[in-house]
């Protein structure tokens, strides 16, 4: 079946718009829309294997001038992992029109952050992720859930104006907006714009995906948003982010100069993210700092892509997956007290076993490519800081499971229903894989 | 059928989680002798013909593909022993749980998926499928250490866990960055500064498990705290996975002999003895002190557990027959031990050895399956336990360890201490419960399952070194010369037909001659001990079951007090401090994060226009 | 050129420094504001070509400046005012809320 990756993004970016004049049954037309982008996502990955990247021109004018779709296999499986998991996460939704047009701007914005090959039109859809989920967080109404927002929102807008500098300085010199026509001719460029763009691009897009310092907003916001929609951020628009960068990282700028900046920021952002966990008393900000450090992870394995780009993408995969399943499930625990009967207990224990990197689920599969990727490059004091802050994760969990082991609490049904079906998901993800060899060799500029 | 084994058991396992407990332990237990019925059908390539006639033709190797990644498994003769040795255990386990739990909560569940680790672990042939199936068995053993809901226990075993794990894991990631593959057979190591470092790193991750010091102080919480058929299992079984992977990286693949020579002089081997050494004695030095008996359990586990570390250290063709030997006595006297407090636990509610006494009386069963546990524990002669202490010390003496072997033999004496305020202080003396009866039938009956192999070895053996000899010759070692009944050393020799009938000689006329003299059963104040009158010493009553060995305990505190617990306090300290100070970069006003992304900037592009 | 970039310069800078050091909220959205026309105005300027007139087409085909980035101002200052108008509304918010604009003492890690 022919798929247009064009559709991916404009449907639900349609539905978003059409939802507030269908108020009743707004609910579960949103679900219906979640549904079907879930499947265009699939019939998208189905085709990227077998046929290789998926180009897609927008309204008829051919690149390097008009826009265009460019869809890798890490696209199509972020795209995939962001909109099954949206949809999964909606189950939870108890929200009105107005919450769910929200949700679908979020996710046609993530969505199209991934499917994007041209740099402005990456940063329209990180401003529409962002605005909406500036307005998601705040959706809770009380004192923790405004002040977390204003302080994602300033920081985010902090973030765009300098993605906005970088791409008018990119600009200024390649006269071109489309992300593999600079990278053909990024040689070109002179070296003190190129790398003035370069850490401008990856401040602004590095607040949105949770890099340290850049991640101030983090706690704050993921402490005061509603418990589903901190599990929303947490594979969404992070996720979407954090490819982002590995785009800009591997096919923009693929210079050894970058991949140790990029390798540097993520150990800090892991080292400090786990440490800032360890004491946390509230569950929701032990979370959030704790995705922190996964973020951290995930960026430390795109930076290996340098030499052991297999390893480096299949870790990074690998991470993606696992902490978007069992983080958005722990949060959508946290919304009770403790962990209330079975599906509680299954879920806690799956989820935590999987972030801490056990088999057989997906987070072993992350941490074990991208230790074995790190001991290749030699890169000993990267390998101790990972073992250190997997210590660490082990005191905070432990006791953030024996804490909650003997709590009741109430979780409403449809809660229980997501989290069980998301913590599952990080058990199967460790144990199918859902990349060949044909997925590799174009990933991101391929092996 | 090797993969019919494996899903048998996940399913038995998730089965198990939603169906009642009597049912769930009769699954558990039918699922549990699967692997035991692979295990004799494999008794045919090593020699024992016993099994032959179940033709069950198990494959010896296997692959299994998960996530993109082929594990490779097949059974080699060290497998076959450890297997042997620990996979017994579970079906007597579980036949006991049959009774002592409540309710089913998780038990079984996690053990089935803890003994489907163990055989993975035992059948691994790369570094990716041993290190895989380790941390499956960390994590299924830790929710069985989460279950009983203590808060020290749990923290401690999952960070001790997850240390070990990251040691073993640095090893094999020095070994994979020096020879490019993950494959047992692949590693040819060489006396290089990576191989050596790896070597240490893995020795020291699994001492972690195999409880050898300074690397135990999980254990006396977590053994305490936990249900004990559990705590049988984690001391019988999971501290002997510790020593099957030194087994491998230090004999299996010439680890020992790399390290020795790379440090010249000066070997590292005699460390691995000489820590084994000080486990023993001064684990059991704080046995004898401790009231709790699961405590006590525990430091005498790990003491007995050090004997091996030392027949690994010496490293001579007796002193590792010796270690084996004691690997496999302790799996099963341990996991009696456990049982049995376990089952007076059952009845009386109570573990402290000041509040016990007189049990034996109400449950003679169970005595008498703790006494025979506690002969070979403390290697009474005639006992499986002596031969292989015996030829531990042997080892040490042939070896010229002169600061080893004084320290064990000293040891030695101080199991019989604390062995005798097990007898005494639990099952003998006058002060019993009235209203307490036998353990259920289960309890019993699996407590004698697991004495059965004791009996055996205790006659023979000889076959115990036959068990050996496979992985032994595996290794170029010949074995030490034996029948079934005699073992014969450079030193000496020891017939245990001999010994037997000299004792039951000695034994069945003193039996006959004093059996009908009336006796009287005492309490414990009325009674003389070591000539001392059992009148109050320092405001403290001082019998067998009660602060017996208090004038020992104040002239040792002072010394035993700084050890590997003040250590580990002191860094997690200091790791609660970091967290603390690095919380602060987080101020909650804007007005900083914003200046941290203004700095980062500056420093990013300064960093990469400069350099 | 030089005006321009200048302008540019001084704009996101004062912008920054009210994000940085300034308690007040509204100050604080009135400093993004500043920084967004900064760097709308960086965007245009980029595309400037001395001597071109405005890029419509009208017969007279000289010299015009680069259309692109005019419009990618043009998207840039849509995004700006929505998100003025959720940061105003959510001010709105915080004041029911806290009774203040500023930020409460209290800090939290």
């Amino acid at each position: 079946m022919v798929i247009h990756p064009v559709l991916m993004i404009a449907v639900p970016l349609l539905a978003a718009f059409l939802t507030p004049l269908l108020k009743r049954v707004a609910k579960q037309f949103t679900f219906a829309i979640l549904v079907l982008n879930s499947i265009f996502s699939v019939l998208l990955l189905a085709k990227v294997y077998n046929d290789g990247m998926v180009y897609e021109t927008i309204a008829g004018f051919s690149p390097p001038i008009g826009i265009y779709l460019a869809v890798d296999s890490l696209s199509a499986l972020l795209a995939f992992v962001i909109n099954v998991f949206a949809t999964i996460n909606f189950i939870t939704s108890d929200g009105d029109h107005r919450f769910s047009m929200l949700y679908l701007l979020a996710v046609t914005g993530s969505t199209g952050i991934v499917l994007t090959g041209d740099i402005f039109n990456m940063f329209v859809f990180f401003e529409i992720t962002a605005v909406a989920s500036y307005a998601l967080v705040a959706a809770k109404r009380d004192r923790g859930a405004i002040e977390g927002a204003i302080k994602y929102m300033i920081l985010g807008s902090v973030g765009s104006v300098f993605i906005l500098m970088g791409i008018a300085i990119i600009y200024s010199q390649l006269k071109s907006l489309n992300i593999y026509d600079i990278a053909s001719r990024i040689s070109s460029m002179d070296t003190k714009m190129m790398w003035i763009s370069f850490s401008l691009l990856l401040t602004g897009i590095g607040v949105e995906a949770e890099i340290f310092p850049l991640n101030g907003w983090v706690p704050d916001a993921y402490e005061g948003a509603k418990s589903n929609i901190a599990s929303f951020l947490s594979f969404g628009p992070s996720k979407a982010a954090i490819y982002a960068i590995a785009r800009l990282l591997m096919v923009v700028f693929p210079y050894n100069n970058a991949y140790e900046i990029a390798l540097y920021v993520g150990v800090a952002t892991l080292v400090v993210g786990e440490i800032a966990a360890m004491m946390q008393e509230n569950t929701k900000r032990m979370l959030a700092y704790s995705s922190i450090g996964q973020m951290g992870l995930i960026l430390i394995a795109f930076s290996l892509a340098s030499q052991h780009f297999e390893y480096a993408l299949l870790a990074a995969f690998f991470l993606v997956v696992s902490h978007a399943s069992a983080k958005s499930a722990l949060f959508l625990l946290s919304k009770s007290d403790g962990m209330p009967g079975v599906v509680g207990k299954y879920t806690g224990v799956v989820a935590v076993l999987s972030i801490i990197g056990m088999p057989p689920f997906a987070g072993f599969w992350g941490k074990w490519y991208l230790l074995l990727g790190a001991a290749g490059q030699k890169l000993w004091f990267v390998i101790i800081l990972v073992f250190f802050s997997g210590i660490v994760e082990a005191v905070y969990f432990a006791r953030y499971l024996n804490r909650n082991y003997g709590r009741k609490g109430k979780l409403p049904i449809s809660y229980k229903y997501a989290m069980v079906i998301l913590a599952t998901l990080s058990l199967i993800f460790g144990l199918i894989t859902l990349l060949n060899s044909m997925a590799m060799q174009n990933m991101l500029g391929g092996v | 059928m090797l993969d019919i084994i494996f899903v048998t058991l996940v399913v038995a396992a998730i089965i198990t989680f939603f169906v009642g407990r009597k049912t769930a332990a009769v699954i558990a237990i039918a699922a549990s002798i699967l692997p035991l019925l692979a295990l004799a059908d494999w008794a045919g390539l090593y020699g024992f013909k016993l099994f032959d006639f179940l033709h069950l033709g198990v494959e010896t190797s296997a692959e299994l593909s998960v996530a993109g990644a082929t594990l490779q498994l097949g059974i080699t003769p060290i497998s076959w022993f450890f297997g042997i040795m620990i996979m017994s255990l579970f079906p007597a386990i579980m036949l006991f749980s049959y009774s002592f739990f409540k309710k089913n909560d998780g038990f079984y569940p996690f053990m089935l998926l803890a003994l489907f680790a163990t055989m993975g672990i035992l059948l691994a042939k790369d570094m990716l499928a041993f290190f895989l199936f380790w941390e499956m068995m960390s994590w299924s053993s830790f929710l069985l250490v989460w279950r009983n809901g203590d808060r020290k226990a749990t923290i401690s075993y999952l960070v001790f866990s997850a240390f070990s794990a990251f040691l073993i894991l640095f090893g094999i990631l020095l070994l994979y960055s020096q020879f490019n593959s993950l494959l047992f057979s692949d590693l040819a190591l060489r006396p290089n500064a990576e191989c050596v470092v790896a070597l240490a790193s893995m020795a020291a991750g699994f001492a972690v498990k195999g409880v050898l010091m300074p690397f135990h102080s999980w254990a006396p919480a977590v053994y305490s705290k936990s249900d004990e058929p559990f705590v049988a299992f984690l001391a019988g079984g999971l501290s002997k996975l510790g020593y099957y992977g030194m087994f491998v990286f230090l004999f299996i693949l010439s680890g020992a002999k790399v390290m020795d020579s790379y440090f010249g002089g000066i070997s590292p081997s005699y460390l691995l003895a000489v820590l084994g050494a000080l486990s023993a004695f001064i684990a059991t030095l704080l046995a004898f002190m401790q009231d709790d008996l699961r405590k006590l359990l525990a430091y005498s586990s790990i003491g007995q557990l050090g004997y091996i570390a030392v027949g690994f250290g010496i490293g001579t063709p007796l002193a590792i027959s010796g270690a084996l030997f004691q690997a496999f006595n302790h799996a099963f006297f341990k996991a009696v031990l456990f049982l049995a407090a376990g089952a007076v636990a059952y009845r009386t509610g109570k573990w402290r050895i000041s509040e016990l006494g007189g049990v034996a009386y109400k449950m003679p069963m169970t005595f008498m399956a703790a006494l025979f546990a506690i002969f070979t524990l403390a290697a009474i002669p005639i006992t499986s336990g002596f031969a292989a202490k015996w030829l531990l010390y042997e080892a040490a003496i042939d070896a010229r360890y002169i600061f080893v072997a004084p320290v064990m033999l000293i040891a030695g004496v101080g199991a019989f201490l604390y062995s005798f305020r097990i007898l005494y202080g639990v099952f003998l003396g006058g002060n019993c419960h009235p209203d307490i009866k036998e353990a259920p039938v289960t309890m019993v009956a699996a407590m004698f399952l697991l004495v059965i192999p004791l009996l055996i070895f205790l006659v023979f053996p000889g076959k115990m070194l036959d068990m050996m000899s496979p992985a032994l010759s595996n290794l170029g070692i010949t074995g030490i010369s034996h029948t079934d009944y005699v073992i014969t050393t450079g030193l000496a020799s020891y017939n245990t037909l001999a010994v037997i009938g000299v004792l039951l000689g000695a034994m069945i006329p003193a039996f006959l001659i004093y059996k009908g003299r009336s006796h009287r059963v005492v309490p414990f104040e009325d009674n003389y001990l070591a000539a001392e009158p059992p009148a109050l010493h320092e405001g403290v009553s001082m019998h067998a079951a009660n602060h017996f060995y208090k004038p020992i305990e104040d002239v040792l505190m002072p010394y035993l007090s700084h050890g590997a617990d003040s250590f580990y306090n002191v860094i997690y300290g200091g790791l609660k401090a970091l967290s603390n100070a690095i919380r602060r970069i987080y101020t909650g006003f804007s007005n900083d994060y914003a200046m941290y992304v203004v700095v980062f900037f500056l420093i990013i592009a300064g960093w990469l226009i400069w350099m | 050129m030089w005006a321009e970039y200048f302008t540019v310069a001084a704009l996101i800078s004062i912008g920054l420094y009210g994000v940085m050091s300034k308690k007040n909220l509204m100050k604080i959205f009135i400093a993004l504001s500043l920084m967004e026309t900064g760097v709308n105005l960086m965007l245009i300027t980029v595309g400037y070509v001395p001597g071109g007139t405005a890029p419509i087409e009208n017969g007279n085909f000289a010299k015009y400046v680069d259309p692109l980035p005019q419009a990618l101002v043009l998207t840039a200052i849509v995004i700006g005012v929505s998100v003025t108008a959720l940061a105003l509304t959510m001010l709105i918010w915080y004041h029911s809320k806290t009774g203040t604009l500023e930020y409460r003492r209290g800090m939290k890690w």
